[in-house]
């Protein structure tokens, strides 16, 4: 079971570095980066061929997804072939290379070691524990029996006596859950699978490759405080869909972001399918996605705007409008606050808002959900304000970040659910999703001031130079 | 001095701002570590249980994983609460968990059961544990069963002695229950074919 797991997780991976090869090429992107990204971006890939074969009439199994890594690896392979020649040397923008190397020292081995160290325990507990929480079995875990080789199909989704697992969310998890062995329907009881761990491990390593041009303890203190964080940790044993939203949302915004601030033309095919797949992983992805886009679409310089909006537009047509036709032809099911959001429910629902609010101090600063995770945030946020945009990168990423956040206290006070309720069973899993681009926030504005100290050759020694000899 | 007039600070120095952020992910770490010792102890249980039913009856008990009520504050203080009321109170979730494992071999691939005690815990943990086998609540269901109160009231309530009724309308099964305990009741077994 651990093995055919592991397999599910090369799967994706696989499937993710060859959609990179063929969108933009991996040495284009950098291998670092490419790697980093390939779990999330497998999740879209394999989603966007998965569902056309299934409506086809090809179950999803790990067959099949080798099947579509064989159609993905030559097309990839026509494309590189067919890439201008010479194709530029591996070179990645500036702010996104590493420092010159210099000897690991024994505490930045010690860090290593202990977020492999969680991580690997995490990924244990997921392999020993069969599904059991209850949005996983209801929703996600159902539809991945459904949908694979000894599932009954979509039908079921048409059911009424279905309609409290939400037919009209998303499939891009439950598409990725039925090459597990613990949602084929024919497979003896087991773990719940490695998919969410890995995710984690994912976007631990995105959000270091991110932080590494400040520095290799500006990198192992992203990763490590992202593997360490309780909720996402939970998340990932629990195989639920939230983590890998905010794991696609990093690198989303990350890439986007390089393309944005640093004209990284490499960042931009890949950052447009990852803005895409957030649609077709959660609903709240729709929100994301949208804010991701409009904000990138404001931020370009005039003359890209029309570029990035074709990549925008051509991404959706592929990965979000196959879904999109699907999904009116499904039932609404159970409430949901997303889609049934119109503007007259969102005015009504305001006065709840304050409510919602004000749970967020007791939710947000659990220590046994997030440690003291938002405390960081808030000092990050607030040393950034003070910096009067010289972060230009982490400033940008701050109004990504915040860009999505009032399109989801409307979601949320829309829906007809007490504000205590839905206190209770969204607020923490909601913040979630901007866990990991908050962390690359954070801990980049705590580099500039030279937390991690000013490693030679990184930007945190440049920062310092610059706060000693003041500006160029 | 800077150009801009403003005090040179050594490249070497620790600023303030640096102190604070130290502290800060310093309690994040201490905090976020000491979350998760409880996991590891959990971890170690689950690595003794003896098979895969032993380890999903304690993931699914909310009071002995610490891993269940993850992200939901009042419900994990109502859970702490509980526990130091009664220590020997049963969670509602892991006998859920187990028995349709438990029983899971006896239900024909493809089959329905009725689930003579309608709850939408026991209806979805059924729905996933027995699958492709259904486990229902009324022989023809026209609106959506969304939530538990849709459930109950799209419920036939037939009892599961009622085998006349539950054979004329295809069910293989029906689970019901004495108490806390729950029990299936498969329609043709035990009797003469």
């Amino acid at each position: 079971m651990t093995a055919a797991s592991l397999f599910a997780v090369v799967l994706i991976g696989l499937q993710g570095l060859a959609a990179i090869e063929l969108l933009v090429g991996m040495r284009r992107l950098g291998w670092t980066r490419a790697c980093a990204a390939a779990l999330p971006i497998g999740l879209v890939a394999h989603a966007t061929l998965a569902l056309p074969l299934y409506l086809a009439g090809l179950p999803v199994s790990q067959g099949s997804a080798v099947l579509q890594l064989v159609l993905l690896g030559v097309a990839a392979r026509i494309a590189a072939r067919r890439r201008p020649a010479p194709i530029p040397p591996a070179r990645e923008p500036r702010e996104q290379r590493a420092p010159r190397t210099h000897p690991w020292r024994a505490g930045e081995r010690l860090a290593a070691g202990l977020i492999v160290l969680v991580l690997v325990a995490l990924a244990v507990t997921a392999a020993l524990e069969p599904p059991v929480e209850w949005d996983l079995l209801a929703i996600w875990g159902l539809k991945a029996k459904a949908l694979g080789v000894s599932g009954t199909g979509l039908e079921l989704l048409r059911a009424p006596a279905f309609a409290y697992a939400h037919p009209d969310y998303p499939l891009a998890w439950p598409l990725a859950l039925a090459l597990e062995p613990a949602f084929n329907a024919r497979a003896p009881l087991g773990g719940g699978g490695l998919l969410g761990a890995a995710m984690l491990a994912a976007t631990a390593g995105f959000a270091a490759v991110m932080l590494r041009r400040w520095g290799r303890r500006a990198a192992l203190a992203g990763a490590g405080l992202l593997a360490l964080l309780p909720l996402a940790g939970a998340q990932a044993v629990r195989g639920q869909a939230d983590l890998p939203l905010a794991a696609l949302f990093l690198v989303a915004a990350g890439l986007l972001c390089a393309w944005t601030e640093e004209r990284d033309d490499a960042a931009l095919a890949v950052g447009v399918v990852a803005t895409a797949g957030l649609a077709i992983l959660k609903q709240e992805g729709m929100a994301l996605a949208a804010a991701l886009a409009a904000l990138s679409l404001i931020r370009a310089p005039a003359g890209t705007r029309l570029r990035l909006a074709g990549a925008l537009g051509a991404a959706f047509l592929a990965v979000v409008l196959p879904w999109l036709f699907l999904r009116s032809t499904l039932p609404a099911g159970a409430a949901n606050s997303f889609t049934d959001m119109t503007p007259s429910r969102a005015l009504s629902g305001l006065a709840r808002l304050p409510e919602i609010l004000a749970a967020l101090p007791l939710y947000l600063g659990a220590p046994a959900d997030w440690g003291a995770f938002w405390l960081l945030v808030g000092l990050a946020l607030a040393g950034l304000a003070a910096g009067r945009g010289r972060l230009r990168q982490e400033t940008w990423l701050a109004i990504v970040l915040l860009g999505p956040v009032p399109l989801y206290l409307l979601a949320l006070s829309a829906t007809a659910w007490e504000p205590e309720r839905i206190a209770e069973v969204t607020l923490s899993r909601l913040a979630l999703h901007f866990a990991p681009l908050a962390t690359v926030i954070a801990v980049g504005v705590a580099a500039r001031c030279g937390t991690f100290g000013r490693e030679p050759g990184s930007l945190a020694a440049a920062a310092g130079r610059e706060l000693h000899e003041g500006p160029e | 001095m800077r150009r801009d007039g403003e005090p040179a600070v050594s490249w070497r120095t620790v600023t303030p701002a640096a102190v604070a952020f130290r502290i800060a992910i310093g309690a994040c770490c201490a905090l976020s570590l000491a979350a998760l010792l409880p996991r590891l102890a959990y971890l170690m249980r689950l690595a003794v249980a003896p098979d895969a039913r032993a380890r999903g009856a304690l993931a699914a008990d909310e009071r002995l994983s610490p891993l269940a009520a993850a992200g939901q504050v009042r419900w994990r203080r109502e859970l702490a609460e509980r526990a130091l009321k009664d220590r020997t109170e049963s969670s509602g979730l892991a006998l859920a968990w187990t028995f349709f494992v438990e029983e899971g071999s006896r239900v024909p691939a493809g089959s329905r059961v009725l689930l003579a005690r309608p709850n939408d815990a026991l209806y979805q943990f059924g729905n996933f544990l027995w699958f492709p086998a259904r486990l229902e609540v009324a022989p023809d269901v026209a609106v959506p069963l969304a939530d538990g109160d849709d459930l109950r009231r799209a419920a036939v309530r037939r009892p599961c002695a009622d085998r006349e009724w539950l054979r004329a309308n295809g069910y293989a099964g029906c689970v019901d229950a004495v108490g806390a305990r729950l029990r299936l009741h498969v329609v043709d077994e035990g009797e003469a074919p």
